[in-house]
């Protein structure tokens, strides 16, 4: 097969092709639409997921001020303290999913197909960094509020000792290290997870970039 | 507006179908997806400013949101319901027949994705220049990148 044989075979795949699929009133039923049943089913999981993290906010804030301002109830450190990981928690987990959203969302398709690529690796590359930080801050929180209750609990560093009755240090030792690997552990699932599409994208931005052997050759 | 782009539409609609068959061949979801790209045609189509042609802005914005939905289709959460017509194009794409048919396009569908938009346009007879605005490579690139893909075609069509 000679190379040029290719433009006859193209015409010849798409003479039987070319079927009209929509008519006009069809057509303007789409264009009204903002998605296409499939992408908006999609969408439709992840808006859901960031309205109801949102709404157990709510629901999480108005029983706290329900507890704290109205009842007047006087919480230990140690009883604040799951709480508020609770509120941070749902507060990082909604902010994750809009975020997850608003980048499935926006598009570039005026730019040429490099820059879109392009502007998507980026976007992509927020949202890994995003979720990785919001982890971090999350996890890391958390290991410093239970330093400071243990901390209060035991009456300050003097009172430190290797044989706590409460928690041993050891055991404390470990729960926070275990805190502080979390982001990490999530970071390393987060790669398993993009790997492949990364990988794609890496090759195909190779392809657009890869300059070498670059000559007119009709 | 708004019959201004249908008209345009109604006159190219070959296009999208080119662009649909190459991306989403033996997809189920391929006429959804080709609605999602008439979608995006029209949410761009403000942003279209008639310094090139409409078919080489059709294209550009195609291409991309047939490479967007495969980007995003790896993020966003899977669906798994088919419905009837869905199934049955599934179906249909599996018989023998359409296989003799769309061998090139077969061919095609094992190139990369940006592979697959370059060579398009090569089919569709754009000039090097209109390849690179579209692409956003350089025309030298596009040349070379051309008869690469080219050769690799063939390779695959004459390996069956």
């Amino acid at each position: 097969m000679d190379k040029n044989d290719l433009k006859r075979m193209w015409l010849d795949a798409n003479y039987t092709k070319c079927e009209n699929i929509f008519s006009d009133e069809s057509l303007e039923k789409t264009i009204g639409l903002k998605h296409s049943e499939a992408i908006s089913k999609s969408l439709q999981d992840v808006k859901l997921k960031a309205i109801l993290y949102v709404l157990l906010f709510f629901i999480y804030g108005g029983l706290m001020i329900y507890a704290l301002v109205y009842l007047k109830l006087n919480l230990s450190l140690r009883a604040l303290l799951p709480l508020a990981i609770a509120g941070i928690f749902l507060i990082i987990t909604a902010t994750s999913e809009f975020v997850r959203l608003f980048v499935l969302t926006r598009t570039a398709d005026n730019l040429s197909l490099k820059d879109s690529l392009s502007v998507f690796c980026r976007k992509l590359k927020k949202i890994r960094t995003i979720d990785f930080t919001i982890y971090m801050v999350l996890f890391y929180l958390s290991a410093i509020l239970i330093i400071i209750s243990y901390l209060a609990d035991i009456g300050g560093f003097k009172n430190l000792s290797w044989s706590n009755e409460i928690v041993p240090l050891p055991l404390l030792g470990v729960i926070i290290l275990m805190l502080l690997s979390v982001p990490w552990f999530i970071r390393y699932q987060n790669n398993r997870r993009y790997r492949e599409l990364f990988s794609k994208l890496n090759e195909l931005s190779q392809q657009l970039n890869d300059q070498s052997g670059a000559g007119i050759a009709h | 507006m708004e019959k201004e782009f249908i008209e345009l539409i109604r006159s190219h609609q070959g296009i999208l179908h080119k662009i649909c068959n190459i991306y989403f061949l033996r997809d189920p979801y391929r006429e959804d997806y080709y609605q999602e790209i008439l979608i995006r045609l029209w949410k761009s189509y403000p942003g279209f400013k008639s310094q090139s042609a409409f078919s080489t802005w059709l294209y550009r914005v195609a291409l991309n949101t047939a490479i967007d939905i495969i980007r995003k289709k790896s993020i966003l959460p899977k669906h798994t319901e088919l419905s009837k017509t869905e199934f049955n194009i599934a179906e249909s794409n599996n018989s023998p027949d359409n296989d003799n048919k769309d061998k090139l396009y077969l061919a095609i569908n094992l190139l990369l994705d940006i592979e697959k938009a370059i060579i398009l346009l090569y089919l569709e007879d754009f000039s090097y220049s209109e390849i690179a605005e579209i692409t956003g490579i350089s025309e030298n690139y596009a040349g070379v990148k051309i008869n690469r893909i080219k050769s690799q075609l063939i390779k695959i069509l004459n390996n069956g």
